[in-house]
């Protein structure tokens, strides 16, 4: 028995065959992928487009549950197809968008799905897609996806100078008041007296400093 | 007994304890003890006046914010008048107001903010580098734990998420409020 054993099958590196580089689906396909590739064989080209918008649908965020019951009435599949199809689709599209498109060669990329037995002209749909004019708004998608803590989405001051009151007979003293509204929906006002509202300028500036810099070390390191 | 009142070492303490309860809120110095730490040989009907007087200096010195200038002039009309204090505990009063009016000044304020005040500012910068839906974003992205909370009160945090293009436009809101901080006090 060979001493790699059970895990040979998974250290066959796809790489081998595609001139040293990873497929964009892993190592092995996941099974939902595998087994969707012989029944987007018996569909026609304009079903398989609904498929797709659909999919492209879903990853937007869209509630499909009714598109997919009028997809499975039209095109005559069962529930137990369709979910295949959709699961397969999906993945498949989930893990193509997940590579930037510099790393997606159209060849390598359509070699790929040949091999999983895609039929030419559904990989011709699939490559427009992935690496069509649609791709840079499906990322957009994507990226926004990829945060879970909100950001802010507006920001108002007012500086107030408060000239006398129940404790100082003079004061004078100015205050900054702001309001912040965040993309969960919250609202937040708040008081700064000035000596913070130096502290909170001078951490702005040092983060987004820190921040170029590691944009620029980023770019240099993670290059593919 | 109105020499025990004029002796200068306890009223630097005396100072502190009515500080501590007329600005910040520390109702645990009282008058008696006050007067049994300070001035224990003083008869009570005697302390009280003299403490009411003390309470009244302070309060007029803290609610006017008053300067230097101010201080020893408002000092000096003390010294004359009758039934007024004496030079050396002009002296003590002018003192203890130099080292602790930042302090004083702080407190008054608070009293006067009812909203949620900002307490304090972490943050982090992260590299994105893969997540579930993407395998490379080379976007780096600053995390920031805002502290906020109301006098006397028990701080809140918020967690807010922030890529380059957005906190360059927060930076240019805070210019533009140093801008206007800047303008006011000038006129002011």
């Amino acid at each position: 028995m060979s001493a790699l054993g059970a895990a040979a099958p998974y250290l066959h590196h796809p790489s081998d065959s595609h001139g040293g580089r990873v497929s964009f689906l892993g190592a092995q396909p996941s099974p939902e992928v595998a087994a969707v590739a012989p029944l987007m064989r018996d569909l026609d080209r304009s079903t398989f487009r609904k498929l797709l918008k659909l999919v492209v649908g879903a990853l937007h965020g869209k509630d499909c549950r009714e598109a997919v019951q009028q997809l499975g009435a039209s095109a005559n599949l069962s529930e137990e197809r369709l979910a295949v199809l959709l699961a397969g689709t999906h993945t498949l599209l989930q893990q193509a968008l997940r590579r930037p498109p510099a790393s997606l060669k159209p060849e390598a990329f359509q070699d790929q799905l040949q091999e999983l037995g895609i039929p030419q002209d559904m990989i011709e749909d699939l490559t427009s897609l992935a690496l069509g004019s649609q791709r840079p708004l499906l990322d957009a998608v994507v990226q926004q996806q990829g945060s879970w803590l909100p950001h802010l989405s507006d920001f108002r001051w007012r500086v107030d100078v408060a000239i006398s009151t129940s404790a100082q007979s003079r004061s004078l003293q100015p205050s900054v008041l702001m309001q912040l509204k965040l993309t969960d929906g919250s609202a937040h006002r708040f008081e700064v007296p000035v000596a913070k509202f130096q502290e909170l300028r001078y951490s702005v500036a040092l983060v987004l400093k820190e921040m170029a810099e590691l944009e620029k070390k980023c770019e240099r390191k993670l290059q593919d | 007994m109105a020499g025990e009142l004029e002796g200068c070492k306890p009223l630097s303490g005396l100072l502190s304890g009515l500080a501590q309860n007329a600005f910040h809120g520390n109702s645990s110095i009282t008058e008696e003890l006050l007067h049994s730490q300070l001035y224990p040989e003083v008869p009570p009907e005697e302390f009280r006046p003299f403490l009411a007087k003390m309470r009244g200096i302070l309060k007029s010195i803290a609610s006017a914010d008053m300067d230097f200038n101010q201080l020893e002039a408002f000092l000096t009309a003390q010294t004359k008048k009758q039934g007024g204090i004496t030079g050396e505990q002009a002296a003590v009063i002018s003192k203890f107001w130099k080292s602790h009016k930042t302090r004083i000044r702080e407190s008054l304020l608070n009293q006067s903010r009812w909203d949620n005040g900002l307490r304090g500012l972490s943050w982090r910068v992260d590299g994105k580098s893969q997540s579930r839906h993407a395998a490379q974003i080379h976007t780096p992205a600053a995390i920031v734990e805002l502290e906020f909370g109301k006098s006397g009160q028990e701080s809140e945090f918020l967690c807010l998420e922030f890529d380059e293009v957005k906190l360059k436009q927060v930076l240019k809101r805070l210019s533009e409020v140093e801008e206007s901080i800047g303008t006011l006090m000038q006129a002011a």
